[in-house]
């Protein structure tokens, strides 16, 4: 009941601003308006899905030319809005889709972004003929009443449904793609796809502020699309506050505000300032103004949290195959052989330690499997399945799970809401054992302030959350002490005993693979050189070799 | 849930900040609700920061100084003129949204002012849309007639009719014509082809680069191949000074060489004139004019402005250009449409010429041009080309 | 011979003023948006301190420079735990020294009289003398730095850095004291690409700013904290504008040359042609 009437005001107020501001001030809220859309838009890239973009404008201009061509050429104003939309997604798509291909994707998508805006300017100002060259297009507005409703409609359409998007399931993938797309990946999310639909949706957004904008500005011209527009919407979004819906708009109406009213008299001065304000708030408030609102209203706790949504199981089917089968696995990194035709089964139930020397490619092996790096040559089955040319994702959705040496969860979210995200995609509803309930219910600090033995527990949490079937661990006791080491291989026995799930353990610790292994495989020099009991393969001649240093 | 709250405190506290602010802006105009006499206002656009910011502070100082001419003078209908400058750095989406407050807001009855043609054709829209006459001072004839729109400064037609044919007989017929690629270059160049083949020339060259170019050589390397006689600029902005310089480092830019356009103008003599000294330039207005009246504007924007430096000819333009759009208005009252219609059909007279006119099928002003020669310290008018008619009819008149 | 002259001197340009943003970049991992806007300052400086020469002007504003240049690497500081907040305050800084230019002198443009006239013949090639003599002296700063940044102590704990950003406390090095030096090395490249240039160029605000983006896709398409091939980057987009105006108009040219860039940049990033080049890398290596 209050929230509805607190809700209501600021729609009242919205809606009633025509009756009590002049003309002009109507039109400067209109044209924040647009530009708050464009910046919300712009937070659907860079603020939730990790995708920094510096020539955002390129889309906005999109918009704002087909308004303004619809109206020069005579073309429908539906085709002309439904092609800059299109066009605008494809773009949009292209340079998601080759930004991410990249593992470190903010270089080319800084230079992808920046170069497309910059075409798009070039071509405004090259073709005269279709697009008015520098002089630009006018664009004629049917009122200022009629342009400020018409803006508030849409941009609160808009807005309503990029909420709805990022509460949703979706929006709980973005979070962990854009934070941990390692992490993300091993919870079953289509990292790649949940970003590029992130970044096209942006982008989409971005086009509609750009149709928006077009009467109200009254001329589009090539700077639409330029460099100084889409910086402007980056520290409109900077000060706002990323992952926010008001502080984007809120940033946008008043710096807007403040150009065309202080601005008009003292431009210099007035960007001077505005470049002081930018530094100190990058410094000073990194997260904008509304990051530091939440920050001080939530203060300990994690400022961000995973929408709630249904638990929706993923159909796994059952089978009696081993859980992995390895065969003739070979991979070269340049001149060198990391892996030499390794054949390895696990099969349900058992729990396999790879062991070697520095340098036997036990880590590669580990990552060949997951599916992290593709093998050159042999097979890698899966419960059955040739997997070798699935994604990492898709692997996790057959049912295997991953930790890494350095424990890796989602350091922004609270560890409840971690197995919240594990929990998503599980094929079922895992009660996790009692020792980890604590953490399952922690919603009042942050993963990341967690101690490593804890986010381990936490990483192992996530793994069991997600109901594997094959469990890979990269040295789980790495960094800890004595007696958390002890817990862990106790912890892993148990899991194996009660889920029936195999596991493959790279371990240099003995008494750690004496504790958790049913068999040992050594590795040296890209091969498995022996397979058996712990006290078969210790006898190994060939492993004592190897280990003694004799090659 | 705290955050519907803050939401409507924040809503609530934008728009308190906007409404007063709009209450400050129509304070700045000067005019308080208790103003009944209705004097004239007249709303000025201009960019005073950025880019062209040093052209657009000329136009201000020439029209301020028009308006405080008037004034001393009586002003209008006894009254005194009132102004409102705003300053829209240059970019049309702010002079769209600033000629509509001026229109809307403070209730001008005339706007002035605009440098660049994308801002010119922005105010144009707005000055159409609300029938408010719109007055520019620049060179360079918008692509549109508007109704409502008139300029002060002379046509490209204007400016090339005259010197052209100076030019081809002075240093010979093939001509090379360089610009920024944009629209008025393009336009001024198909001018200068026509007037060339009409004057018995040949045009060699034709170049454009675009704006923001820092490297010219390998411009200059074609204009060089085309051994031209005559080199027509319209490169703009900082890059009319790259551009010179470097075609003068190439050995393209030699005395031997007519050199004419926008990097004549008064607005780069600080950065070139050492290349420029010696030679001519066509001008409306230059602050080397000894009429009495010119010699008194100049006296007054030198001693108010501290300004030693020639005086960019957009501010004498400015200057007598005001004073016409006045003299209309002591005759039509403060009705837009009606002042509108005295600027079509007043003749006046001023040292741009005797019985200054707009040409009704274009709303160009007839008046004269002169043949200014520049030296290190400014530009002496040498000659007088008498008046330049340019009667060609655009579209929209 | 002429289009050599012209990709000589773009090279020195955007050779100095990539070499010291990949330097800037290889040690604090940020992209500089405000570097090209140090030699603004650096073409103002040329252009206002007429009462000195040439020489003078461009010792003297490298000099001045180097305390603005500390003081900006301790904002940067503060912003290091999220690199792009420095990135953002990188494109502050340069705002605030563009907006500072602007009240300062004024937006009109300047020009600055070359200390070298007339002109040389070099292989039958006709080209203004001070154009050589400053592309030559900036292509020997950037041999110079790559030099450094080869055979020195200091240049191999700045690759290893760049590499490897814990390297610095295993080497014995101060990492503040590095990012200092590699900040403010960097940004006195880029001021003496101003002042060097500022005799081709129209001083004004903007001078840097227009400068950013050829300067910008040059880092890209570079290796992290290799200088060298930031160099060759360098002299690739040089070559690429150069020839290109050469052949075609300008207009047609600048516009393929972003087509061209970002194709390029596209192209690195598919995952076949990456492999194609590895494997011709490695075809040639075996074959070499």
């Amino acid at each position: 009941m209050r929230g509805a009437v607190f809700f209501a005001v600021p729609a009242v107020l919205l809606a009633a601003a025509p009756f009590g501001l002049s003309a002009f001030t109507l039109a400067v809220l209109t044209l924040g308006l647009t530009y708050g859309l464009f910046a919300y838009g712009l937070d659907l890239a860079w603020g939730r899905a990790g995708m920094l973009s510096i020539g955002h404008a390129a889309f906005f201009g999109l918009g704002a030319y087909a308004v303004a061509l619809a109206e020069k050429h005579q073309w429908p104003l539906a085709v002309a809005l439904l092609s800059a939309l299109v066009a605008g997604a494809m773009i949009a798509l292209v340079i998601a889709r080759i930004g991410l291909a990249s593992a470190v994707p903010d270089a080319p998508l800084i230079l992808l972004t920046l170069g497309v805006g910059l075409l798009l300017q070039k071509a405004a100002t090259s073709f005269t003929p279709v697009t008015g060259g520098p002089n630009g297009l006018t664009v004629s507005d049917p009122g200022v009443v009629t342009t400020y409703y018409r803006t508030l409609v849409v941009a609160a359409v808009v807005v309503g449904l990029g909420s709805w998007l990022v509460r949703s399931r979706f929006g709980a993938q973005l979070i962990a793609a854009a934070r941990n797309p390692e992490r993300a990946e091993q919870t079953g999310i289509d990292t790649v796809r949940v970003r590029t639909i992130a970044f096209v949706v942006s982008a989409t957004v971005s086009t509609i502020a750009g149709t928006l904008y077009a009467p109200v500005a009254g001329l589009v011209s090539p700077p639409v699309f330029g460099l100084a527009l889409s910086t402007s919407v980056l520290v409109w979004l900077a000060v706002g506050g990323r992952e926010s819906v008001l502080g984007p708009f809120l940033a946008a109406v008043v710096l807007t505000a403040g150009q065309q009213l202080i601005g008009s008299s003292w431009q210099s001065w007035y960007l001077l300032g505005l470049a002081a304000v930018f530094i100190l708030v990058v410094q000073v408030l990194p997260g904008g103004v509304a990051g530091a609102v939440r920050g001080w209203l939530r203060r300990g706790r994690a400022a961000v949290t995973l929408p709630r949504v249904r638990h929706r199981p993923r159909v796994v089917s059952a089978t009696d195959e081993p859980a992995l089968v390895l065969q003739g696995i070979s991979k070269s990194f340049g001149p060198v052989r990391v892996l030499d035709g390794v054949d390895l089964t696990v099969t349900p139930g058992r729990c396999v330690c790879l062991i070697g020397p520095n340098g036997a490619g036990k880590s590669t092996l580990l990552a060949v499997v997951a599916g992290q790096l593709a093998a050159d040559a042999g097979t890698l089955r899966l419960f059955g399945r040739d997997a070798a040319a699935l994604p990492v994702h898709a692997r996790v959705r057959l049912g295997l799970g991953r930790m890494f040496q350095i424990p890796s969860v989602i350091a922004e979210l609270s560890p409840a809401d971690n197995i919240r995200l594990a929990r998503l995609g599980a094929p079922a509803e895992i009660e996790l054992p009692e020792a980890y309930q604590d953490l399952a219910a922690d919603d009042n600090t942050v993963a990341g302030s967690l101690a490593l033995a804890d986010r381990r527990r936490l990483e192992l949490a996530m793994v069991l959350s997600g109901a594997p079937r094959l469990v890979l661990l990269d040295e789980p006791a790495a960094g800890l002490g004595p007696d958390d080491a002890r817990r862990l291989v106790s912890a892993l026995r148990d899991v194996i005993a009660n889920t029936g799930c195999a596991m493959l353990v790279v371990e240099h610790d003995m008494d750690i693979v004496r504790g958790l292994a049913d068999d040992v495989a050594a590795l040296h020099h890209g091969r498995v050189i022996a397979h058996g009991s712990m006290d078969e393969v210790v006898a190994d001649a060939a492993v004592r070799q190897a280990y003694l240093g004799a090659s | 849930m705290v955050s519907p709250l803050r939401r409507s405190v924040c809503v609530i506290s934008v728009l308190t900040l906007l409404s007063s602010t709009g209450c400050a802006g129509s304070a700045l105009s000067g005019s308080s609700g208790a103003d009944t006499g209705a004097p004239l206002k007249i709303g000025v656009v201009v960019p005073l920061t950025g880019p062209i910011g040093q052209a657009g502070t000329a136009l201000r100082r020439g029209f301020e100084l028009g308006v405080a001419k008037v004034n001393d003078a009586g002003g209008i209908g006894g009254k005194k003129v009132e102004y409102v400058v705003v300053d829209d750095a240059g970019d049309p989406a702010n002079s769209t949204q600033l000629a509509r407050r001026l229109v809307q807001q403070d209730k001008v009855s005339v706007l002035f002012g605009t440098i660049t043609g994308d801002t010119a054709e922005a105010v144009g829209k707005v000055s159409d849309d609300n029938k408010i006459p719109f007055l520019t001072a620049i060179l360079g004839d918008p692509e549109q007639c508007r109704p409502y729109q008139w300029g002060f400064g002379e046509s490209t037609r204007q400016l090339l009719t005259p010197m052209l044919p100076q030019l081809l007989q002075k240093y010979g017929n093939r001509v090379a014509v360089v610009g920024s690629d944009y629209n008025y270059p393009r336009l001024y160049a198909g001018l200068a082809k026509e007037l060339t083949q009409a004057g018995g020339g040949t045009v060699v060259a034709e170049e454009y680069s675009p704006i923001g170019q820092t490297d010219w050589q390998p411009v200059i390397a074609r204009l060089k191949a085309a051994d031209p006689d005559v080199l027509l600029s319209m490169v703009v902005g900082a890059d009319a000074i790259a551009f010179s310089q470097q075609a003068q480092q190439f050995g393209l830019l030699t005395p031997e060489l007519g050199f004419e356009g926008a990097p004549l103008d008064a607005d780069y003599h600080p950065a070139l004139s050492a290349l420029t000294t010696g030679r001519h330039h066509a001008v409306r207005w230059a602050d080397g004019m000894t009429d009495p009246a010119s010699r008194q504007f100049v006296s007054d924007y030198r001693s108010t402005h501290q300004w030693n430096a020639p005086i960019p000819e957009v501010a004498g333009n400015a200057y007598f250009g005001i004073q016409f759009v006045l003299a209309a208005a002591a005759k039509a009252g403060n009705d837009p449409a009606a002042i509108n219609r005295e600027i079509g059909s007043l003749k006046f007279d001023s040292p741009l010429g005797t019985g200054t006119h707009f040409a009704s099928n274009n709303h160009i002003l007839q008046a004269e041009m002169f043949d200014a020669t520049i030296s290190p310290d400014g530009y002496t008018v040498t000659a007088k080309f008498g008046p330049v008619a340019d009667t060609v009819a655009r579209k929209g008149c | 011979m002429d289009v050599l002259l012209a990709i000589l001197s773009q090279f020195g340009l955007f050779g100095l003023l990539t070499v010291g943003i990949a330097i800037v970049f290889a040690a604090l991992r940020v992209v500089n948006l405000a570097h090209c806007d140090f030699a603004m300052l650096g073409a103002y400086a040329a252009a206002t301190l007429t009462g000195m020469p040439f020489g003078w002007r461009v010792v003297a504003v490298l000099a001045t420079t180097i305390p603005l240049l500390v003081l900006v690497e301790r904002l940067l500081r503060r912003s290091f735990a999220d690199g792009l907040g420095a990135l953002l305050v990188t494109w502050g800084v340069g705002m605030a020294l563009r907006q500072i230019a602007e009240v300062t002198f004024g937006a009109t443009p300047r020009a600055v009289a070359a200390p070298i006239s007339g002109s040389v013949a070099v292989f039958g090639a006709q080209g203004p003398a001070y154009r050589l003599v400053c592309s030559l002296v900036a292509v020997t700063v950037v041999g110079l730095v790559l030099v450094v940044a080869y055979r020195t102590r200091w240049g191999l704990t700045l690759r290893a850095v760049a590499d490897n950003p814990a390297m610095a406390g295993l080497l014995g090095t101060d990492p503040n004291r590095l990012r200092t030096t590699a900040f403010v090395a960097g940004g006195l490249l880029a001021v003496l690409a101003g002042a060097l240039y500022s005799p081709t160029l129209a001083v004004s605000p903007s001078t840097g700013f227009s400068l950013l983006v050829p300067t910008f896709f040059a880092l890209l398409f570079s290796r992290p904290g290799s200088l060298a091939t930031a160099a060759l980057a360098a002299l690739g987009v040089s070559a690429l504008a150069v020839l290109l105006r050469t052949w075609l108009s300008d207009v047609v040219a600048d516009a393929l040359f972003y087509v061209v860039v970002i194709g390029i940049a596209a192209a690195r990033s598919r995952p076949t042609i990456r492999r194609l080049v590895t494997w011709s890398r490695r075809f040639a290596v075996r074959s070499a």
